[in-house]
């Protein structure tokens, strides 16, 4: 498989009244083409951020992509886009869904309208092509009744139907990636679940390469192809679905997996928690994001950022622990009671 | 063992600290950021301490010399004098201590009506709040102007007279503003949380709502204060407001009328006066209307 | 479950929202259930379900349409004032929003303080000061935190200190709505930690609303499902996650993702078509009856009432009406 996107050494920063937030720090990995890339972090970490960048959504100022970063899409560095080709390779190259479809949505204008306004702002075809292809994408994302959907308001559908809409529209002028920033949360459970079916049909029948920006781990088990988990503006851990799930390497994918209540789990037993908080970006720590919170954490922890280390192919972890001099290269996150 | 490797456990530093402010701290802030709103202080500040150190200028604003009347601005006189040789510019500060004074007791008095009518009337709700929307929606279509001119004209104007009557036409703006917004504080989950922990109406609405409404109200008063300025010198232009021999910026303008072509600054200067009075404070509302609507900070 | 003594009964209990002079939103349709002493009782649905407004209306929040809810068998919309007071020292809760729910103009001493302040429960200042850093202690936070504003905290220091505020009055019972929906993961798992070793140390009694059923499970003794205003389903926990009865359960347990990809992507889940009906116009009948892939005939004439199929377990279903 060849990567689709490239995104190198990524760093974006938000200019506050309290000063510069450092939300992305050095971001770097690769999407491949028609597989499903889910980024996992908590809030705050900078997945929405780099997922905005990648659809070059950062508004500057505030915002400000620092010098170096690059973000190689078939071999094109679109960062350097004039605001022109953004607007040609928004809708057409990428296209975003958002968690609340509600404010995603234009209030003013009924589906049919939205839908057709994205066809023909990238596909020279008449009205009545535009219309065909419309009713198309609605019964491709599901809505039981096409034509009468067309006509309605947003606020006229149901939660999850806003959300097949607002996918509807977003695959209307046949993207290649699909930027999927939590797209199910605030939905709830049955829905969720119903969506996410229709993300992983939609991407067997459209080739769609999906980058899902979520904090929900169960939702990444089930879609996810590859996986980066993100704190603090920095990438933690990357690997498939597998290694991240059953042979992750960071204590911070350690934590937050064990975070979860499990069902199996007998009752009011004290989950495991990462005490603390995350760190503030506008004055972020030297050495590891993660280290004050850290139950492995050790002297080179707070005074060096930690490289990355490569345990399989694509598989990587920035932590200390795996130096060839720590000593603690084999630790053994099954064993941890508590 | 490298000690590079060595296990430690890090004490956490609560870097938070830097977000602490306050009302005043928001206030401040807006301040700095926005050049125009600093300079529009800047205006008030001088203007202000212009008027409160009047006392300090050699002429006393009331002394006739009729040896020196209506002379053009010099060193000896910097605005010039007026119909009856007294210094224009001692008196265009006494002048601004009645404007000032005016704007700000009429503003605190329908800031004070305003919010307890418009809390109370949204807190209450029900029947009690459209009775007094009604109420205020009828004070704020009489034509006001008219009414004080009448009842300047029945009972001679007096400063505090003004005073009290640009207060009880100025409060229903305010009231409309509190109301809406005790609508939407009252929903809020901290004011539900004092309600059951068994506060009583007054203490929420004393601690919790009109604490909470504090930039809305200080937009309003700023706006407030604009707008009586503007008010009592258009009634002292019309000869019923503060009576002469005390003169604020409005009586000036009224009597430089019959010099304007001979002598055009005795109406300029308290005309600038006015004008950067109540141009300040209306930039200075908007200013912190802006900065202060996301109320909060996350 | 004889020897409990039942804290909060709630009996026929339902609450309407008059939309406009046609509609009216019947948020809780009818619901009965009891919360034993020492107890956490969970309610898990999903939005729109009515298990906001059932919280807060069993706690005088909200006042009843119809039906009634005895705390201690006194009913709480007939208590006179002095009464009322007692009970909100009793009864306290714990919100959702942990931005909406602190006083962005107080600091943190006063919003734990206010509770103490009303009921009288100190005598000086000095008093009131240590025992608000005791709180503070107890919730886990630095006692030098008191004097500054809550916009300086993040959301799960925000809901620690909303729980000292909750406790400050020492209440009995504590009604917890979503308190940890609006945190990230890895706080998630502290409040709920807190919550538990709080509730054991004070021997509170609780009742727990949230969405997420695995957080439910893991807080609650005896988890209650609701759908559309309905109560559909009461049962011990365990009981209810390995043996759910009702088919409303049984989808909304199969829809919960499993953080296990291997376990995700193998298991069969139930699929509930469509999405939940507007409150305010519910289906006649079972409320669930247009999604339930069981629903028989008299399940769109008749609503199905409540009854014990297994000692300890309520369902609501004309598929178990035959066992009675």
């Amino acid at each position: 498989m060849k990567n689709l996107i490239d995104v190198k050494n990524l760093r974006v920063s938000y200019h506050t009244y309290a000063g510069e937030v450092q939300s992305v720090r050095g971001v770097t990995f690769s999407v491949q083409e028609g597989e499903t890339l889910a980024i996992v972090g908590e809030s705050g970490c900078g997945k929405s951020v780099t997922a905005k960048t990648i659809m070059g959504l950062i508004a500057t100022p505030p915002g400000e992509i620092k010098e170096g970063s690059e973000v190689v899409l078939d071999g094109k560095d679109i960062l350097k886009q004039t605001e022109k080709e953004w607007e040609a390779y928004r809708g057409a190259t990428c296209s975003m869904i958002f968690q609340d479809a509600l404010t995603s949505l234009n209030p003013t204008m009924n589906v049919e309208k939205q839908i057709m306004e994205n066809i023909r702002n990238h596909y020279p075809v008449s009205k009545e092509e535009a219309r065909k292809e419309t009713l198309h994408m609605l019964e491709l994302v599901g809505i039981p009744d096409p034509q009468a959907c067309m006509k309605k308001y947003p606020h006229q559908l149901s939660g999850g139907m806003r959300q097949r809409v607002m996918i509807a529209i977003a695959l209307a002028g046949k993207p290649k990636v699909l930027i999927a920033d939590e797209p199910t949360t605030a939905l709830d459970v049955t829905i969720q679940a119903q969506i996410i079916d229709l993300m992983k049909e939609l991407q067997k029948k459209l080739g769609t390469t999906i980058i899902l920006i979520t904090h929900d781990l169960g939702v990444v088990a089930n879609i996810a192809d590859h996986i980066v988990v993100m704190y603090s503006g920095k990438i933690m851990e990357k690997g498939d679905v597998r290694q991240i799930f059953y042979g992750h390497k960071h204590p911070y994918t350690w934590a937050l997996l064990k975070a979860a209540p499990n069902l199996e789990l007998s009752n009011k037993q004290p989950l495991i928690s990462i005490e603390g908080t995350p760190p503030d970006l506008i004055d972020p720590p030297k050495g590891c994001p993660f280290a004050a919170r850290c139950k492995y954490c050790m002297n080179i922890c707070t005074t060096e950022a930690p490289e990355e280390y490569e345990f399989e192919p694509g598989h990587t972890a920035a932590c200390w622990q795996y130096h060839p001099e720590s000593g603690y290269a084999d630790i053994d996150f099954s064993r941890e009671g508590e | 063992m490298d000690k590079r490797f060595q296990r430690v456990k890090v004490q956490e530093t609560n870097t938070e600290a830097r977000y602490e402010r306050g009302l005043v701290g928001d206030i401040l802030h807006t301040l700095k950021g926005n050049r125009l709103a600093m300079l529009c202080v800047v205006i008030l500040v001088i203007i202000t301490l212009m008027a409160i150190l009047a006392p300090l200028s050699p002429y006393d604003p009331d002394a006739q010399d009729y040896m020196a009347i209506l002379q053009p601005p010099s060193s000896e006189h910097w605005f010039g004098t007026d119909e009856l040789g007294r210094d224009y510019f001692t008196r265009a500060l006494y002048g601004g201590r009645i404007s000032l004074t005016v704007g700000f007791l009429s503003m605190l008095l329908s800031v004070t009506i305003g919010t307890l009518i418009g809390t109370f009337s949204g807190y209450m709700g029900g029947k009690v709040d459209t009775l007094l929307m009604r109420f205020t929606d009828l004070f704020m279509s009489v034509p006001s102007m008219m009414l004080m001119v009448v009842i300047n004209a029945i009972f001679p104007p007096k400063l505090y007279s003004v005073i009290i009557i640009l207060g009880l036409f100025e409060w229903c703006q305010v009231a409309r503003i509190t109301r809406a917004e005790t609508l939407a504080l009252k929903q809020r989950d901290y004011v539900i949380a004092a309600k059951h922990l068994g506060a009583s109406h007054k203490r929420i609405i004393f601690k919790h709502i009109i604490p909470n409404m504090s930039s809305s109200i200080i937009v309003a008063g700023s706006l407030a204060v604009a707008r009586a300025i503007l008010t009592e010198s258009a009634l002292s232009f019309l000869g019923l407001g503060v009576q002469l021999p005390k003169a604020s910026w409005g009586t000036m303008l009224q009597s430089a009328q019959m010099y304007m072509t001979d002598v055009p600054t005795l109406a300029v200067f308290p005309g600038v006066f006015i004008m950067l009075t109540v141009f300040s404070f209306n930039i200075l509302g908007d200013a912190l209307r802006v900065a202060l609507e996301p109320k909060m900070i996350k | 479950m004889g020897d409990k003594k039942p804290i909060l009964e709630v009996k026929h209990l339902k609450k309407y929202f008059p939309v406009d002079a046609k509609h009216t939103l019947k948020a809780v349709d009818d619901v009965s259930f009891t919360i034993y002493e020492g107890e956490t009782l969970g309610i898990v649905g999903e939005s729109g379900c009515g298990k906001t407004t059932c919280g807060r209306t069993c706690i005088g929040v909200y006042e009843a349409t119809s039906g009634e809810v005895l705390y201690k068998g006194k009913d709480i919309n007939k208590m006179t004032a002095v009464e009322r007071k007692e009970f909100t020292k009793k009864v306290q809760m714990i919100f959702q929003d942990p931005y909406s729910s602190l006083d962005p103009r107080m600091k943190v001493h006063d919003i734990i303080a206010e509770g103490m302040q009303i009921h009288k429960l100190v005598s000086s200042k000095a008093e009131e000061i240590k025992a608000v850093q005791s709180l503070l202690e107890q919730v886990g936070l630095n006692p030098e935190h008191a004097s500054r504003y809550v916009h300086e905290f993040s959301g799960g220091q925000r809901q620690r200190i909303g729980i000292a505020r909750a406790l400050a009055v020492n209440p009995e019972f504590l009604m917890c709505d979503e308190p940890i929906s609006a945190l990230d993961v890895s706080v998630q798992a502290q409040v709920v930690n807190l919550l538990v070793k709080l509730q054991k140390e004070r021997g509170l009694t609780c009742m727990f609303i949230a969405h997420d059923l695995s957080m439910v499970k893991h807080i609650s003794d005896r988890v209650g499902v609701m759908y559309l205003g309905n109560l559909v389903e009461l049962a011990d926990s365990d009981v209810l996650y390995q043996h759910p009865l009702h088919p409303y359960t049984k989808a909304l347990l199969s829809a919960i993702p499993v953080p296990d990809p291997d376990i995700e992507r193998q298991r069969n889940q139930i699929r509930l078509e469509g999405e939940v009906p507007s409150p305010m116009n519910p289906p006649a009948g079972c409320h669930f009856c247009n999604r339930c892939s069981y629903a028989m005939e008299e399940c769109s004439c008749q609503t199905p009432v409540m009854r014990e199929v297994e000692p300890g377990h309520f369902v609501a279903c004309h598929l178990y009406d035959e066992m009675k």
